[in-house]
This record gives structure tokens, C-alpha cells and sequence, in this order.
């Protein structure tokens, strides 16, 4: 006699649609949104180049370590620099902590002295969910072939503290360094760390 | 009477959103002995924070000791977490309250007032998430005799041990990796009991998709459970550590929800 017994998170399952879309190694799947200036950008406009997808909530205390501290806008400088594409997506609903109005968005790009390609808004979390961005920041990095190549945390040291930066390995760096020097990505995937990503 | 210590909340907000206190059974203490201490902290209503593994976001709390010279302290025995629905998302960890358990050892204690003191670095979250720090000492007297802990507080650690995870020794679970999933085994000892759910709690992280929903089978005098893996996972371990809660509880008097076990994966 064989008994089934649902738990609480089965439930779950018909709540929730996130991740599994995306593998490493694979084809990144596509996207076109909006950035906070109204202007449309898709994943294939920028074929042929890196990608660093950023999942972003200026409110996040995870987030405001490595924008006080200066540690995300630095990366974003070098890599930029050299040719990366840096994108930063907020996937917080309207509502939720995280949603701002464009105004707000590029006031507060300013301040912080972003150096990323755009901020992409993706309000409905579409494109969250396609990559299965869990919290912020949560990282990805796309290669030139369009191929997903690194998907994770920002580094290895899980904490709000700025004085964590100094001490850690930042996985976004070592995939994009290696990849760029023509090396396999070691660390590939990590446990992302931050605030669940507001949808 | 239950020995509470101060306690202060390093919050700028008019109600601390987690407050801390060490509870203990007595406030005399003897050399050459160990003793347990309980750090409880107080969450404001609606805000949780997390467990050890704290599931798709969030942060576990950490504590860390000043103590005498004369002293030192275990790792936390942690209580079990709930689930939180958090935005599709799946946290683990605390709402309310939650009391960590310390053992703390003496060698030969000196001095006649042994001050301890503890700090809590946690992480807060309702729709928003604020990170803190909360810190709450005791003093504990140098006796000659061991005291006794009363009978009220003896029973204020018991409630706190049930919130424990056990190692269950008679209870058998295996586990495998099949399909995508990690299907586990698991033979109770004693009569079987018909468990309403098993809500499965992974240590490691970045393991298993926890929004994705477990299956639970009973079937031939075990119950087979079914949890699906993360896809963006590492290469998986050799052992598994988790924790497994019913409601019914796992012993015969349905007291210990909860059971702490390493599992060997076979792959």
C-alpha cells in the first residue's frame, strides 16, 4: 500500500517558477528591457562581448557593502574598461523595496558614482526568474559566444560588513580575468548570498 | 528564579528588533566544571531572522564570547528553523524568539566575580532586511559547592533542549542521488507513526532548490522523501547534514520534532 503524503513545500511548487532555466556552459537565455533612461537593450545586442549581469536593490544591506565601500563601482570601472558589458537589473516589483521611478534610479546611480553599462528595469521579474536571481546582489557572466560562464555570489565572504571586502575572493573577477586571459573559469557556480530579490 | 542578563540592542530604532539575553541555571559557578548557558534573543513581531543555512536569502546569526581567562565555550547547538514564503522564495530560520544553547567549561576559576559577555551579529528581515548587532553579559560568583539549577529552570532548559535537533540514533535514514533528486530513506525506530509532513532543513547551502517542493512517500514501514536538487549546484558531497521535522515528533511522546543527522550519499 503505498501512501502519499504532500509536504507544505509541494505546495510551493505551484507557487513559485523560479530558476532552472539557465546551466553553465549553456546558451544565457535572451532578454530585452528597458533601462531607466526608457531605452531597450537585449542580451544580443551585445554578442561578441562579456556580459555581467548584476541583480541590484539599492536598499539591500548586502548591496550597500559593496556600493559604500566602493568595491562594485571599482569592478564595474576596470571591467568596462575593457570592453565588458556591465548590466545591472532590479527585478523588484512595484510596491516592493527596490522599485523606484526612473528620476529616483538615476539619482541614485549618480550618487553612488555607478560605472555600469545601464540598469535594466524588470519589474514583472521575467527575467529573474529565466536566470533564477535569488538575491542581491546576485551575479552572472556571460561569454562572447553568448555562453554562461559564471553564476553566483559576488565573492566568498556571506556578511554586510565592508571590512569582509578586503579578505575575500571575488568570483566575478577570477571568471572574468581567467576567461579573458583564455583560462577555464575555476569557481563556476556559488551559493549567491544577499536579500531574497523582491518580486 | 531565572537568572536573566542586561541586555542592549545596538539600534537606533525606539523597539529593538532583536534583543538578546543569557540565560543560565545559576549564577554561581565552581572549578573544573561545565555547565549550559542559553542565549535567547527576542524578534519583533513580523521580522524573522535565519538559521544556519538560511535557504534562498538572508543571513545566520553569529555569536561571539568575551569570557574570563577561566573559561571557555562550545560551538551553539542550534534550535531547529520554520519555513518562510518570502517573494517565491524560501527562507529558514526564526520568528519570535529563539534560544541557542553553550556549554561553557571552567578550569581553576580565581576570581570571585567571572564576567561573560556576548555579542550577537544578525540579520533582520520583514520586506527589508537590517543587519545588527546585540550584546548581553552576565556575571557569574565563584562558589565553593556546586548549586544546584532549581526545578522551574530546569524546565525552561528542557523546553529549550526540544527546540534542539537530536542525533537519533534508531532512527535509519539513507540517501541517494536519483534523478536530479536526493531520495531519503527513512525508517523510524518504534512504531511507525503516520508523520501528516516532513519539512527537510539541508546544513550545506547551494545543495538542493528549496522552492521547488519535496515529495513524502510512506511506504513498506519507512517513509521515502524526495527533495529536488539546486541545477546550479556544485559537485555534490560525500555526506549530507540536515535536519528533518515533524510535527508529530520522532519519539514515542512526540516531544523532539526535530533530528540532526550526517548522511553518506550514495551517488
Amino acid at each position: 500500500m503505498l501512501k502519499y503524503i504532500f509536504t507544505l513545500a509541494a505546495v510551493i511548487l505551484f507557487l513559485t517558477n523560479i530558476s532552472a532555466q539557465i546551466k553553465i556552459d549553456a546558451e544565457a537565455p535572451k532578454f530585452t528591457l528597458k533601462d531607466s533612461n526608457g531605452k531597450e537593450h537585449s542580451l544580443n545586442d551585445f554578442e561578441g562581448k562579456y556580459v555581467v549581469l548584476e541583480w541590484i536593490n539599492f536598499d539591500c544591506p548586502f548591496v550597500k557593502k559593496h556600493y559604500n565601500s566602493d568595491n562594485m563601482q571599482t569592478l564595474q570601472k576596470e571591467y568596462v574598461g575593457k570592453d565588458v558589458v556591465w548590466l545591472l537589473i532590479c527585478s523588484s516589483a512595484e510596491g516592493k523595496q527596490g522599485h523606484f521611478s526612473n528620476n529616483e534610479i538615476n539619482k541614485r546611480l549618480k550618487a553612488l558614482g555607478a560605472n555600469a553599462t545601464a540598469y535594466l528595469i524588470d519589474e514583472d521579474g521575467k527575467v529573474g526568474k529565466k536566470y533564477g536571481a535569488k538575491t542581491t546582489p546576485h551575479m552572472f557572466v556571460i561569454n562572447p559566444e553568448g555562453k554562461l560562464i559564471y553564476a553566483g555570489a559576488i565573492d566568498d565572504k556571506p556578511s554586510t560588513d565592508v571590512d569582509d571586502i578586503d579578505e575575500a575572493v571575488n568570483y566575478v573577477r577570477e571568471a572574468l580575468n581567467a576567461s579573458l586571459a583564455g583560462n577555464a573559469v575555476k569557481v563556476k557556480t556559488s551559493t549567491p548570498y544577499g536579500c531574497s530579490v523582491k518580486y | 528564579m531565572l537568572i536573566l542578563s542586561t541586555a542592549l540592542a545596538a539600534q537606533n530604532n525606539d523597539e529593538p528588533l532583536v534583543l538578546i539575553e543569557i540565560i543560565a541555571g545559576s549564577d554561581s559557578i565552581i572549578s573544573n566544571d561545565s555547565f549550559y548557558v542559553a542565549v535567547k534573543l527576542k524578534i519583533k513581531d513580523e521580522w524573522h531572522t535565519y538559521w544556519e543555512n538560511p535557504g534562498d536569502g538572508g543571513l545566520k546569526t553569529l555569536f561571539e564570547w568575551t569570557l574570563p581567562s577561566s573559561f571557555s565555550i562550545s560551538e551553539p547547538a542550534i534550535p531547529y528553523p520554520k519555513k518562510f514564503l518570502v517573494d517565491d522564495m524560501v527562507n529558514f530560520g526564526y520568528e519570535k524568539e529563539a534560544a541557542y544553547l553553550f556549554k561553557i567549561k571552567t578550569s581553576d576559576v580565581t576570581d570571585f566575580e567571572n564576567r561573560v559577555e556576548v555579542k550577537a551579529t544578525w540579520l533582520a528581515c520583514k520586506e527589508e532586511c537590517i543587519p545588527g548587532t546585540s550584546i548581553a553579559a552576565k556575571v557569574f560568583y565563584a562558589s565553593k559547592e556546586k548549586v544546584k539549577t532549581n526545578k522551574d529552570n530546569r524546565r525552561i532548559f528542557e523546553q529549550i533542549r526540544t527546540m534542539i535537533p537530536v542525533n537519533a540514533d534508531n532512527i535509519k535514514i539513507s540517501a541517494f542521488s536519483k534523478n536530479e533528486s536526493i531520495l531519503f530513506e527513512i525508517v523510524p525506530g518504534g512504531t511507525l507513526k503516520n508523520f501528516s509532513r516532513i519539512d527537510f532543513f539541508p546544513v550545506q547551502q547551494g545543495i538542493f532548490s528549496y522552492a521547488s517542493g519535496s515529495k513524502l512517500l510512506m511506504e513498506d514501514g519507512k517513509y521515502l522523501l524526495t527533495v529536488p536538487l539546486d541545477p546550479m549546484r556544485g559537485e555534490l558531497p560525500e555526506e549530507l547534514d540536515a535536519v528533518f521535522y515533524t510535527p508529530e515528533g520522532w519519539d514515542e511522546a512526540g516531544i523532539y520534532k526535530a533530528i540532526q543527522q550526517k548522511i553518506k550519499l550514495n551517488k
